[in-house]
């Protein structure tokens, strides 16, 4: 079952989305098309008002194609959290619900699938970029300023094995991020659904308090992760109260012992967030299965 | 041409009963939308889920196909606690239109095929043959009948044990109306159970086995037909308009 409700998801999703693909992509040659053919050509115009309009054609397009990108983006976010409170608690939901499928599986489907076009999102804006950077010419230049980094990465003393831990986390952080965005906005449309009336105002009401006590929680964890900082750092025999004697001391201490330091956090984060997204999963499912009011 | 009662192929029903419900009540705030439900409904048999507009037929319908929860009460069908195995076997029509508007009507007969083992697709496309709906055809470029119709070829495609229809012919017109309820017989399992709930007594009466009338939220009647034009002397529509005289 969860095969099906993955293929007709992607089915309902993709032609909202594709939309969006094709007009970034038709943007993209459009500027790529510009540059290449009109921008020489404007260049070389005798006519001072014939080149204002053909320059200002390219700050348009330029603009539009910004705005294009910008709007793939945020409509995909936008998009998802609509479909969910279309198709699990509008009318839509009168099909969904009657599917011989669970309410865990449903969740799972529609997040899954919102995560994976935000990142397709995010993919087609880069690939959308670097085809510009190649139609400019300047992709060399790019390669080699990236070597460059690489290079400076590498005589920092940064390269090593705890590197890539700090990647994988980083990845791992961003994605289970994500995850628990997707689940914020589909748990306020489920608790939005618990009001007999002006249940859309209710899911906002219940995002706001929401947000509120995740910025106290937030705090509280920074204050806390700064006091574990405190407490390991004195304990790693360096801190003093005096910055310019611990920058000196931090000076000394090896890249890798940093990057351990600092992945110690990450995979903290990681745990924190991941066990939140598993929590709002779980309430999002609860309310869907045993408080669904469909009236 | 047959009418609806040349057309009814019911068989003897089985004494199993597909539906139970003990004390079963639903609560909106302070409003009783239902209260203290406590019915058995046999399987093989066509029954009217029969009251006046409010008194709890689509909340009780809502209940059986896990659209709400119950606030007290138990309710088992087939045996089994509402979910995934009794949405197998569970066919529903609601009141409104919920078919995806984007989607055509063999993108929506596939759909159903993916998830409704029990779905026939020869029978749908039958159907639609005959209505002379054409399967490319977008939901969201047809009147609100034509969907109408649309959903309920999708429903009696299934071979359900249990089939919820709610108000199927409210807000059509009469020759509609013959059609709808010559489709629903025509086209159900004879083994299954129909729960049709309406407001419209007469056009239906003549094909119904049992008669369940529900008022304010409470269960006032639960007969056979036969038993009450024995017992109460009376037609089910004169016994309606008896029962919820204002």
């Amino acid at each position: 079952m969860l095969g099906k409700l993955f293929k007709h998801e992607w089915k309902a999703s993709i032609r909202v989305y594709g939309l969006l693909y094709i007009l970034a992509a038709i943007f993209t040659v459009a500027v790529i098309l510009y540059n290449q053919v009109f921008k020489n050509f404007a260049e070389g115009l005798e006519s001072k008002w014939l080149q204002g309009i053909l320059v200002s054609i390219e700050s348009v397009l330029v603009i539009g194609y910004v705005l294009v990108l910008l709007a793939v983006n945020i409509l995909t976010f936008i998009y998802l959290i609509y479909r969910f409170y279309q198709t699990m608690v509008c009318d839509e939901a009168y099909l969904t619900h009657t599917l011989p499928v669970t309410t865990g599986q449903l969740i799972i489907v529609k997040s899954v699938m919102a995560f994976c076009f935000q990142i397709l999102s995010i993919i087609i804006t880069i690939i959308s970029i670097l085809s510009l950077v190649m139609a400019s010419g300047e992709w060399n230049a790019m390669i080699s300023e990236f070597s460059h980094i690489i290079q400076g990465i590498k005589e920092s003393g940064f390269w090593c094995g705890n590197l890539a831990i700090t990647i994988i986390l980083g990845v791992l952080l961003i994605i289970v991020s994500s995850f628990f965005g997707i689940f914020t906005y589909y748990m306020c449309i489920c608790a939005g659904n618990l009001f007999h009336s002006h249940k859309l105002l209710g899911s906002v009401v219940v995002y706001f308090i929401f947000q509120f006590v995740m910025n106290i929680l937030s705090v509280l964890l920074v204050i806390f992760g700064m006091w574990t900082v405190e407490k390991r750092l004195k304990h790693m025999g360096g801190f003093t109260e005096n910055a310019y004697m611990l920058d000196e001391w931090i000076s000394s201490i090896q890249p890798p012992e940093i990057l351990s330091f600092v992945n110690s956090y990450l995979f903290l984060g990681f745990l924190i967030i991941a066990a939140g997204t598993t929590i709002l999963f779980f309430v999002s499912r609860y309310l869907l299965k045993n408080k669904l009011n469909l009236a | 041409m047959d009418t609806i009662a040349d057309n009814d192929k019911r068989v003897v029903p089985t004494t199993e009963n597909i539906l139970e419900c003990v004390g079963l009540s639903k609560y909106f705030g302070a409003k009783h939308a239902l209260e203290d439900i406590t019915l058995k409904l046999p399987r093989g048999k066509i029954i009217g889920l029969l009251g006046p507009n409010g008194s709890g037929k689509s909340t009780f319908i809502k209940l059986i196909e896990g659209l709400l929860t119950p606030t007290k009460g138990n309710l088992l069908i087939a045996g089994n606690p509402v979910g995934v195995e009794t949405k197998k076997i569970v066919a529903y029509l609601p009141e409104r239109t919920y078919l995806n508007n984007w989607m055509n009507v063999e993108q929506m007969v596939d759909f159903f095929a993916d998830f409704y083992e029990n779905f026939s697709k020869e029978k749908a496309y039958h159907m639609l043959q005959r209505l002379q709906i054409n399967p490319s055809d977008r939901l969201k470029t047809m009147s609100k009948g034509t969907k109408e119709k649309v959903q309920l070829i999708l429903v009696m495609s299934r071979e359900a044990d249990l089939y919820l229809l709610d108000e199927p012919i409210g807000g059509v017109d009469p020759a509609a109306r013959d059609y709808i309820l010559n489709t629903i017989i025509t086209n159900y399992n004879p083994k299954g159970t129909i729960l049709i709930s309406t407001h419209l007594i007469t056009d239906i009466e003549q094909v119904l086995d049992e008669a369940v009338m529900i008022q304010q939220g409470k269960l006032m009647i639960h007969k056979s037909v036969d038993e009450i034009r024995a017992e109460e002397g009376k037609s089910v529509d004169a016994l309606f308009r008896e029962v919820f005289r204002c």
